[in-house]
């Protein structure tokens, strides 16, 4: 029994205070409070809380939820060609893998381990025998370096996707060469492509350049030229208008004039 | 006729009507539901947790599980009455996440101005550092006794329908109520607030109850 500051149950106060309990017990504690400064007190003072509570507003916040759609829709009975319109993942998978196998039979792929590394070179290059010979080979004296600059040279001036391939060539270990030739042998080539790519790329750049900046000079003199004949109209108009205006003052003095007499 | 069409033509349905046309697979009558109660709702959960932003994730959550669960409403129960297990059900399941038995953290939160007659400023002004004083004075509280005012303050449930709602018996009921006030009623005091009622002009009559919103199919 929870105990209470005042002479009346706390149940009957509680129903009291909120206005649930039936009439009879509620006239009973009206009357014990008017001879009871203490309960009328506790009463007062828990009326007091309860008005004071009224102060207490949540925060205004946005809310606006929607239902959309049904979250857990109902399964519906899947056709022979419905099951095509909805492939399984393993189907899905092996559509990947095949699309894979075709592209990279399509762009001609090369997979070579060497002992230091892999080589994946891609795409159709005209430097491909060159390849080849190399790994046939595997013997190219040093003297044959420029024969294999020249053939890189002009790979380099091929489709930009060549070059790359190419340039990732460059870059595998030949298998064959002592490793400190072959290191600055690399080196050199390599440095040499990526030299031509710069200026191709600036080159590239600085016409595109040029395009731009004749294009905004040919604007800016065909809106000059605009504005031109446009203030020329306006001057005009103006010209029009004031002569107009002379002819209406004297029209309006000579009025005057006879109105006068 | 849908609920939308309802709508538009000014009909307002009850909610289990609205929660039968729902069940029968017109969502438009749930959003419905969701507009008449996403405001006590909310209200309720920010009042039990004193966080803006998980009180907004509670009441979404509700109406996501009630939105699931509709086809097990028998209606046995009001549909409020069922928001508001739903909803007190995962104020509590938060509390004991979080671990937070001060859960209300009036710092973060500023109650918002109550708009009414009184309109001055300074009115105003006494109401807010008033709307203060008792999410603190209510943090001190503890979720059964928090819950209990809340729900039969801001939102009008009778004592039996609380005692459903908590699975507790009526008697317990009015003792969490009783004890709860009569805490409020110390810390208002011991943080100087002397009979506010009539500071700010607040005035009770035994009896009378503030509800949150007009419900309309009580």
């Amino acid at each position: 029994m929870t105990k209470t500051n005042t002479c009346v149950e706390k149940d009957a106060l509680i129903d009291y205070l909120y206005g649930e309990g039936d009439a009879e017990a509620r006239t009973r504690v009206e009357a014990h409070l008017r001879s009871c400064a203490r309960c009328a007190d506790e009463v007062g003072g828990l009326k007091d809380v309860r008005g004071a509570l009224d102060a207490w507003v949540p925060p205004e916040t946005r809310l606006g939820f929607r239902v959309v759609s049904d979250a857990h829709p109902e399964p519906a009975s899947v056709s022979f060609w419905g099951r095509f319109q909805r492939p399984p993942v393993w189907g899905l998978a092996a559509a990947a893998a095949l699309v894979l196998v075709a592209a990279a039979t399509v762009a001609r792929s090369e997979v070579q381990v060497w002992p230091d590394g892999i080589v994946v070179r891609i795409g159709w290059s005209a430097t491909e025998p060159v390849a080849a010979s190399r790994q046939d080979g595997g013997s190219a004296p040093l003297s044959d370096l420029a024969t294999v600059e020249a053939q890189e040279t002009e790979a380099v001036s091929g489709p930009p996707v060549v070059v790359a391939s190419q340039s990732q060539d460059l870059l595998r270990p030949g298998p064959k060469l002592p490793a400190g030739r072959r290191a600055a042998a690399i080196d050199d080539e390599g440095l040499r492509n990526v030299r031509q790519l710069i200026r191709e790329s600036e080159q590239r750049q600085e016409d595109t350049f040029d395009a731009r900046v004749r294009q905004v000079e040919q604007q800016i003199a065909n809106q000059r030229q605009a504005d031109l004949i446009e203030m020329q109209r306006a001057f005009g108009e103006f010209e029009v208008t004031g002569e107009e205006l002379v002819r209406r003052r004297e029209l309006l003095d000579y009025l005057m004039r006879i109105s006068a007499r | 006729m849908s609920g939308a069409q309802a709508a538009v033509l000014g009909m307002q349905r009850t909610d289990e009507e609205l929660v039968a046309l729902s069940t029968a697979g017109d969502p438009e009558s749930f959003n419905q539901l969701v507009v008449r109660w996403e405001r006590p709702i909310y209200a309720l959960a920010y009042r039990v947790l004193g966080q803006e932003e998980d009180a907004r994730d509670i009441c979404q959550e509700t109406f996501l599980r009630a939105f699931r669960a509709l086809k097990g409403f028998k209606g046995q129960a009001k549909f409020s009455s069922w928001l508001y297990r739903i909803a007190l059900n995962l104020c509590r399941d938060w509390i004991r996440r979080e671990r937070r038995t001060s859960v209300v953290t009036p710092l973060d939160t500023e109650p918002a101005a109550v708009e009414g007659p009184m309109g001055s400023v300074e009115d105003r002004a006494i109401r807010r550092d008033l709307g203060r004083v008792i999410t603190r004075a209510m943090s001190v509280l503890s979720e059964e006794q928090r819950a209990t005012i809340v729900l039969k303050e801001y939102h009008g449930l009778t004592f039996q329908e609380i005692a459903d709602l908590q699975g507790c018996p009526l008697s317990t009921v009015k003792t969490r109520l009783y004890q709860g006030l009569g805490v409020l009623r110390r810390q208002l005091q011991r943080r100087g607030v002397q009979g506010p009622a009539t500071v700010v002009g607040l005035s009770l009559e035994a009896g009378s109850s503030r509800k949150e919103v007009v419900t309309l199919d009580r």
